[in-house]
């Protein structure tokens, strides 16, 4: 298995919004760790930033979807890797994409 | 036609322990050894004890030793008194005119009667070998004072330099005598004295005298001789236990000084101590053998407890992997102008099986249902959503549905928000005969089709997995002409960390360049492919339309 970097999911809050800023890898192993503090802040505005996300599965992808079952989900900065996963499987429109 | 499967190991056993050690934890080993630490610590404690015990008896005899010591020293100096006395007197005398007089007077004050040392004093006069009495004072003597015996001693007193210390006995009466001489141009003048002895021989010491804490016995002489014994405060002679003897210079003759101690005299400790260290130590050694004892069955029941827990993880791996290879077909089916092949590889990753599948369902004489999905994550429940997918596809293929309108049924199906889980999923509905195919997407990669030795993706837009309520699929039409291939895969096959999806893709069109045998072709992308990845599970399905 592959070193990554450590935490793999970061929170910190930005005026009204909650910001969780992914890190490296979300896959299988991590996933439940990111499940974990979108629920967490369910109720909060919530910014998904993607700058730093090196790897995305679709046990990634089903939390980040899971979540905009509940609310819109804002990706901010997305990286090309992130996005040709969210247009192959075909669920861009599920995000609302920020650039910054 | 027969699908080549490949599945892991049989007999991994992630987390375990070897058996051999098990087994070596419980039993009479684990026995052995709760009964070496109890062997080994009784032998620390009896070793303990005799140090102990060895240490305590030669401190003990250090302390008597030292103790005789003192006791000679001050009986030593006890000489030097009776000479000084008897010294001053005899000097007095020697030179007087009177000599029995003078003698009388300065000896007075040393004789019992003044609390003084003696019991009796007396002057002779000894010329050539004759001795004649001048004086006696005090208690009795033992014999006359012009007995032989008297006069023997007379003579050895002035022919002796220094004091004459001497222990007549006449019966049961004994004494401590004592003479010294001193010569004049009338005679060698003899001055005595002597000390009764206590009843018995028998002295007492007082409890805060440090003597008090030891029996000693005082002999006459080098020897410690029963005749000869002079004082002792022990209840019985000759003195038994840690005995320490010194012997003294007494005048002309010498004391024996036989000591040993009465009690514990460094303190009760450290004569307990040896005997408390055997008893702390034999407790402490039988605590720890039986702690030890129940440690190792701990252990032991651990150990049956991991070897339990394994074995129903085990079974649950096996039973999942199970139901994962028994949800897939066993044989594709023979479908004319068609040809198969397909591959399922469990991931590598975790332990859990996982969602993949990939199906093909003959409709009618001269139409299939092509399907390969993928449900995210993993275990029981997406292996289970995988079967129930499977099925409804094969259902509504049956009932004439096309791929689109299956895609969109399976939304009913699977919620990611009640479920946790969603499913991308490629189906195809192909004309055997015509070779027109009609291709759906729900977030599943593009396949791939193959033609005269070229590769490319298919382009089909993919709409939303399965799971989010999405009820809208686009569907290609593809022709697929005679001896071209399609492939269909799940993200497995072709997922890279730090790699961005289009080159992953690019790479797997590339490594399907080439004319090869639709079986050779899927060993080669598998051997490239698998195990270099994300280690996620890997199906694929190739269908090649025959010339």
């Amino acid at each position: 298995m592959t070193e990554r970097p450590d935490p793999v999911v970061e929170v910190r809050t930005e005026g009204a919004r909650v910001v969780v800023a992914l890190h490296g890898e979300l896959d299988l192993a991590t996933a439940p760790e990111l499940d974990d503090v979108l629920t967490q802040h369910a109720g909060a505005e919530l910014v998904v930033d993607l700058e730093d996300l090196t790897f995305l599965d679709s046990s990634g992808l089903a939390v980040l979807l899971r979540a905009t079952a509940r609310r819109t989900l804002a990706l901010r900065r997305p990286n090309q890797l992130v996005l040709r996963v969210l247009e192959t499987t075909g669920v861009a429109d599920r995000f609302e994409v920020v650039p910054e | 036609m027969a699908v080549a499967m490949k599945r892991g190991g049989p007999g991994a056993s992630p987390g375990g322990w070897p058996d051999e050690d098990r087994a070596s934890l419980r039993g009479p080993r684990g026995r052995r050894l709760a009964l070496g630490v109890l062997v080994f610590g009784f032998l620390v404690t009896g070793v303990l004890s005799v140090v102990a015990r060895h240490s305590y008896d030669s401190e003990e005899q250090r302390i008597t030793r030292l103790q005789s010591t003192l006791v000679a020293d001050a009986i030593g100096s006890a000489p030097v008194d009776v000479e000084r006395r008897l010294g001053v007197a005899l000097a007095a005398a020697a030179g007087a005119r009177n000599p029995a007089a003078v003698f009388a007077s300065r000896v007075a004050s040393s004789m019992a009667a003044a609390k003084g040392p003696f019991s009796a004093a007396g002057l002779a006069l000894v010329q050539g070998d004759r001795a004649r009495s001048l004086l006696h004072l005090g208690s009795a003597p033992l014999r006359s004072t012009s007995s032989p015996a008297a006069t023997a001693f007379y003579l050895r007193v002035a022919r002796t330099p220094g004091l004459v210390t001497t222990h007549p006995t006449v019966g049961r009466r004994q004494r401590l005598a004592y003479g010294i001489a001193e010569a004049t141009a009338r005679g060698t003048y003899v001055a005595y004295a002597s000390q009764v002895l206590p009843a018995n021989r028998r002295f007492s010491v007082a409890p805060s005298n440090p003597e008090s804490d030891f029996y000693l016995a005082l002999y006459f002489g080098r020897t410690a001789t029963a005749s000869q014994l002079l004082l002792t405060n022990a209840p019985s002679v000759p003195i038994t236990g840690a005995v320490s003897v010194a012997h003294v210079p007494f005048g002309s003759a010498e004391l024996t000084i036989v000591s040993a101690p009465r009690v514990a005299i460094a303190g009760t400790l450290p004569e307990v101590l040896p005997w408390a260290i055997l008893a702390i130590g034999v407790a402490l050694a039988l605590l720890v053998a039986g702690l030890v004892d129940r440690l190792v069955r701990r252990e032991g029941l651990a150990a049956s407890y991991a070897s339990v827990v394994q074995e129903l993880y085990d079974q649950q791996r096996g039973v999942a992997e199970t139901l994962q290879h028994s949800l897939l077909p066993r044989e594709l089916p023979e479908v004319a102008g068609l040809e198969f092949a397909a591959r399922y590889v469990p991931g590598t990753r975790g332990l859990e099986v996982g969602g993949d599948w990939y199906d093909v369902v003959p409709i009618g004489a001269t139409e299939v249902m092509v399907s390969v999905g993928d449900v995210s994550g993993k275990g029981l429940s997406a292996a289970s959503l995988m079967a129930t997918l499977r099925y409804a596809i094969r259902a509504r293929a049956s009932y004439g549905l096309s791929p689109a309108e299956i895609l969109a049924q399976l939304s009913t199906l699977v919620d990611l928000a009640r479920d946790g889980h969603f499913a991308t999923i490629s189906c195809a509905a192909l004309d055997t005969t015509s070779g027109h195919a009609e291709i759906a997407s729900a977030g599943h990669l593009p396949p791939i089709g193959l033609a005269d030795g070229t590769a490319w993706l298919v382009d089909v837009p993919a709409g939303p997995p399965v799971g989010l309520g999405h009820s809208d699929y686009e569907e290609v039409k593809v022709d697929l002409a005679p001896g071209s291939t399609m492939l269909f895969y799940t993200d497995g096959l072709v997922e890279r960390r730090d790699e961005r999806l289009d080159v992953s893709l690019a790479r797997l069109v590339e490594l399907c360049q080439g004319t090869v045998p639709l079986e050779e072709r899927l060993d080669l992308l598998l051997g490239e492919l698998v195990g270099g990845g994300g280690g996620d599970d890997v199906a694929v399905l190739a269908v090649r339309r025959l010339q």
